[in-house]
């Protein structure tokens, strides 16, 4: 009995330290995919505003910054704002700038706007540690439509 | 002797609850090689999603910048035969020029994107295109031949070792084709000129310096391009323009290609007025239907009871105030030569004071009523029912490039009225004016999407 229950404690801890690992893998890959998501979601409104006002002001050269939280993204709604506050475990900055002079990007008027959104944001790992900070970038050209 | 027996049932049970443990455990062991194995999988699965992302995006701009490359490009015909050189059935992708392999970060490994066309000639691509030989216009024959200004193109990101590819579907509404400076395809014409003098001129002016410069009439001059006639009318029509312009002083204002002497040098009076059926009111409606059926295109509603009226100022002006006296009233920024506008407007529209811009100002079924000074390069179109080109008022009305008035009703009058109070009409032909309102953003679209 004795034997059997070193065994088990042995065998139990084991199976906790690989629980806990498997666990931070799983949400290891959640939080990129929230990341992805979050930088698709920023792309995808410039590309709205681009197709309906080419020089709205969200359009304008320059980086913003939002702290978003992990919740459910849908439609328009945005789980982003401009301050950080409780709960918002992503960060994410979109830069803008014109492009001109390259093929397919006239000098004038400007067609071409780069877009790069990055979102940084922390695992959860299996020690616990909070400072691996991790970033994913999507970068693309925005253009009018008319 | 029966102590015995229960000695031996104990010594049976030695070790069970190890054996239980050890299957206990291994039990547990299978689940979580399980769970390891899925959460191993989760982060490449994952990153495989940021890859991809990242690679489509980058395809994404290279349908961009393809667009913006083929608004650039065209040939005679308004169509994109020029990119497709080399073209055959077997290999009909040829890639755009300067777009292959383009990084857009500036970090190394970043990815690129590679953009190529290839012309509609096959069946396969009739759901994509939605052209047939039967459609107006038709898909094209040949892998080289664009004739209907439309290409398939398809932009690949590649990211990591992740390709994605978005191909689409161009289009651009090119051009109707233009014989004189003012064409009015219609088989019924009123023309009244009372103006002291018209200015209508079918040979090609060109203005060199480019900038600001050419905003002074005096900075365009004629080019060597060959000349187009002064004035094109529907066969029946012919009589109604003669008589219009059979006065001396105004006749003498109409020059362009000879109608009796096409090669030599240029005519003037109703030498170079013609009904060669070049443009018919079919040709110019097709061009509006194609204009307003682009998603793209804002289309400025005027009424009988709320016309819409541009009031520019006491010198003319590309910003002017467009209001429709029903309480609607906004800013308009009618273009530049670097910039052109499509302004469309459906019903009548009245121009009142000074006003200038660039690229097409079309008005369809409606009258075009210009009661100050109109300065516009590039094309002026009234077309559609009931079309009116009247100008009134002290104004002057210069317009570079070529106008038309056509009428879609069959046996429709157009209305052509150069009051007398007005300072006169002055068409010039440009090509270098009609090649920019062809590479207006507006006349091209983006008519289909898919990822393949």
């Amino acid at each position: 009995m004795l034997v059997a229950t070193a065994v088990l404690a042995v065998g139990l801890v084991a199976i906790a330290t690989g629980f806990q690992y498997a666990t931070s893998g799983v949400a290891v890959g959640g939080g990129e995919s929230t990341a992805v998501f979050l930088a698709e979601q920023r792309v995808e409104q410039l590309r709205a505003d681009a197709m309906s006002d080419f020089s709205a002001p969200s359009l304008g050269p320059g980086t913003t910054t939002e702290y978003c939280a992990p919740a459910i993204i849908a439609g328009r709604t945005s789980t982003c704002q401009d301050t950080a506050g409780a709960g918002a475990s992503y960060v994410r900055r979109t830069t803008i700038s014109d492009v001109t002079g390259s093929m397919g990007c006239p000098a004038r008027p400007v067609w071409c706007k780069q877009v790069e959104v990055r979102v940084g944001y922390r695992p959860v790992t299996s020690t616990g540690e909070l400072n691996q900070a991790r970033e994913i970038d999507v970068i693309t050209v925005l253009g009018p439509r008319a | 002797m029966a102590a015995a027996p229960r000695r031996a049932h104990r010594c049976d049970e030695r070790g069970a609850a190890l054996v239980v443990t050890l299957v206990a455990l291994l039990v547990m062991g299978g689940l979580l090689a399980t769970y390891l194995a899925v959460s191993a999988l989760e982060p490449q699965i994952s990153r495989n999603l940021a890859d991809a992302s990242r690679a489509r995006h980058l395809a994404e701009a290279g349908v961009e910048r393809g667009f913006n490359v083929l608004i650039g490009i065209a040939d005679a015909t308004g169509g994109w035969s020029v990119l497709l050189a080399g073209a055959t059935v077997a290999h009909p992708w040829m890639p755009v020029a300067g777009l292959t392999n383009v990084a857009l970060a500036r970090t190394a490994n970043a990815g690129t994107f590679s953009v190529s066309v290839r012309n509609d000639n096959g069946a396969a691509d009739t759901p994509i295109t939605g052209l047939s030989a039967s459609t107006r216009p038709s898909m094209d024959t040949s892998p080289t031949a664009d004739d209907n200004a439309t290409v398939i193109m398809r932009s690949t990101g590649t990211f990591d070792r992740v390709s994605k590819t978005v191909e689409v579907v161009v289009q651009r509404a090119a051009l109707p084709p233009f014989a004189a400076a003012l064409s009015i395809p219609a088989t019924t014409l009123r023309a009244a000129v009372a103006a002291a003098a018209v200015d209508i001129d079918g040979r090609d002016y060109g203005c060199a310096g480019g900038g600001l410069s050419c905003d002074t009439e005096s900075s365009w001059a004629v080019t060597s391009n060959p000349l187009k006639y002064g004035v094109s009318v529907g066969p029946d029509a012919r009589a109604a323009i003669e008589s219009a312009l059979a006065a001396p002083s105004i006749g003498d204002g109409v020059k362009g290609k000879s109608r009796t002497d096409p090669a030599g040098a240029y005519a003037t009076g109703l030498e170079t007025v013609t009904s060669d059926g070049a443009l018919t009111p079919t040709r110019v409606d097709e061009f509006v239907r194609v204009v307003a059926r682009n998603p793209a295109t804002a289309v400025l509603q005027s009424t009988a009871a709320c016309p819409l009226v541009l009031t520019g100022a006491s010198a003319a002006t590309s910003t002017a105030t467009l209001g429709n006296g029903c309480g609607m009233t906004t800013t308009v920024d009618l273009g530049s030569r670097q910039d052109p506008r499509l302004v469309f407007v459906r019903g009548d529209l009245i121009l009142d004071r000074g006003v200038k811009g660039a690229g097409i100002l079309l008005v369809q079924d409606g009258d075009l009523t210009s009661q100050g000074d109109l300065e516009w390069d590039g094309v002026v179109i009234v077309a559609g029912r009931g079309a009116t080109l009247s100008l009134s008022g002290g104004g002057r009305t210069a317009i570079r490039g070529a106008a038309i008035a056509s009428e879609s009703i069959a046996g429709g009058t157009v209305d052509v009225a150069i009051g007398g109070s007005s300072a006169g009409l002055s068409v010039r032909t440009s090509a270098q004016n009609l090649s920019m309102a062809q590479g207006l953003r507006a006349l091209h679209s983006i008519v289909n999407w898919r990822e393949i």
